[in-house]
């Protein structure tokens, strides 16, 4: 699945906040230690000052293996 | 009864139950089927409805989560105590989910909902975690109606399914045991009722009874939608889940009466399975 990429400041600005009501920013790692968001928080994104996740760039993701 | 009367589609005033009231005030509901089908969910967990007039499932259910509204906004709030607080096991929903009028379903990424409510919250040898799951989809992981576990997979109350092998892996303040088992779909989830084994059902009946001895509960805060793994989010699902509930453990008669509510409720939405 696409992804949304997250740089270390974007992802500590945005980390638990609201981007839509009663909807919370839950980025993550891939295996390549790369800060990531769903494109359903990507495209959900109302509450300012957050949609500028509407244009980040989008990377295949690959998941982190235990 | 008490309570706010205007009139439904089932023919005349219909007066609402207290908690129903106080269920869609809180989650902004006024669409007439969705109060009707509510209503009917109340009354007949209180013993007092078509389908149940005479087992209190009400007192026994710590958290009914009927995802009923469309919104996370409506989504959050627990039927039994719809105050918006974490004492209240509102949940928050973390992670791109989907709401919709058929519930919650999760992106297998980033999705879960805190309930803020821990396994010891829960009686160590009396308990249930139940979902309504909408769609068979999944492939090569497990993904999670809900729950907690520690970090070594030893502890936990959670249920988790796996289409890929056909299989379950349930929690019921224990360690999980896989069990081979295809039925992923409705209400499905742990029971126990008992220090030296739980069982596992679906949609009523008990598919399986699992030996394991119950531990002391776990105490940190239960997920829906992912398992929460000591802090960490673990199998998030993909699955549209259109109903949860913690709460007692339950006999193989009341679980039955249970699922028959839970259905009727999907039912009157138009959304069961």
């Amino acid at each position: 699945m696409q992804v949304g990429l997250l740089t270390l400041a974007q992802k500590n600005e945005i980390e638990g906040k609201e981007f839509a009501p009663d909807s919370f920013f839950n980025p993550i790692l891939d295996a390549n230690n790369n800060w990531v968001m769903s494109i359903q928080e990507m495209e959900q994104a109302t509450i300012p000052p957050y949609q500028w996740v509407h244009d980040l760039p989008l990377i295949e993701y690959i998941p982190k293996t235990n | 009864m008490i309570g706010l009367g205007i009139g439904l589609k089932f023919g005349g005033a219909v007066t609402l139950d207290p908690a129903t009231t106080a269920f869609i005030t809180a989650a902004g509901i006024t669409d007439p089927t969705q109060i009707n089908a509510i209503n009917r969910l109340v009354l007949n967990y209180k013993g007092q409805g078509n389908l149940n007039t005479s087992v209190d499932l009400w007192s026994v259910s710590t958290a009914l989560f009927p995802y009923v509204g469309g919104s996370a906004s409506s989504h959050k709030f627990n039927l039994k105590n719809p105050q918006d607080t974490d004492a209240a096991f509102r949940l928050s929903f973390s992670g791109g989910w989907t709401h919709n009028a058929n519930g919650i379903t999760g992106n297998t990424l980033n999705t879960f909902g805190n309930t803020f409510l821990k396994p010891s919250d829960l009686a160590q040898n009396s308990h249930r975690l139940l979902g309504y799951v909408r769609t068979d989809t999944g492939g090569a992981s497990f993904e999670s109606i809900g729950g907690a576990s520690n970090a070594a997979f030893t502890n936990g109350l959670a249920f988790d399914t796996r289409k890929s092998t056909n299989s379950h892996a349930p929690y019921s303040n224990t360690g999980f045991a896989a069990q081979a088992n295809a039925n992923r779909t409705g209400l499905t989830g742990v029971i126990r009722t008992a220090s030296g084994s739980f069982k596992v059902f679906r949609n009523g009946v008990a598919l399986y009874t699992v030996t394991a001895t119950s531990l002391t509960p776990l105490t940190i805060n239960m997920y829906v939608g992912a398992q929460n793994n000591n802090g960490s989010l673990f199998n998030p699902t993909g699955q549209n889940l259109a109903f949860e509930v913690f709460g007692d453990g339950l006999s193989d008669a009341n679980a039955l009466i249970e699922y028959n509510i839970i259905q009727q409720f999907q039912t009157d939405l138009g959304r069961n399975v």
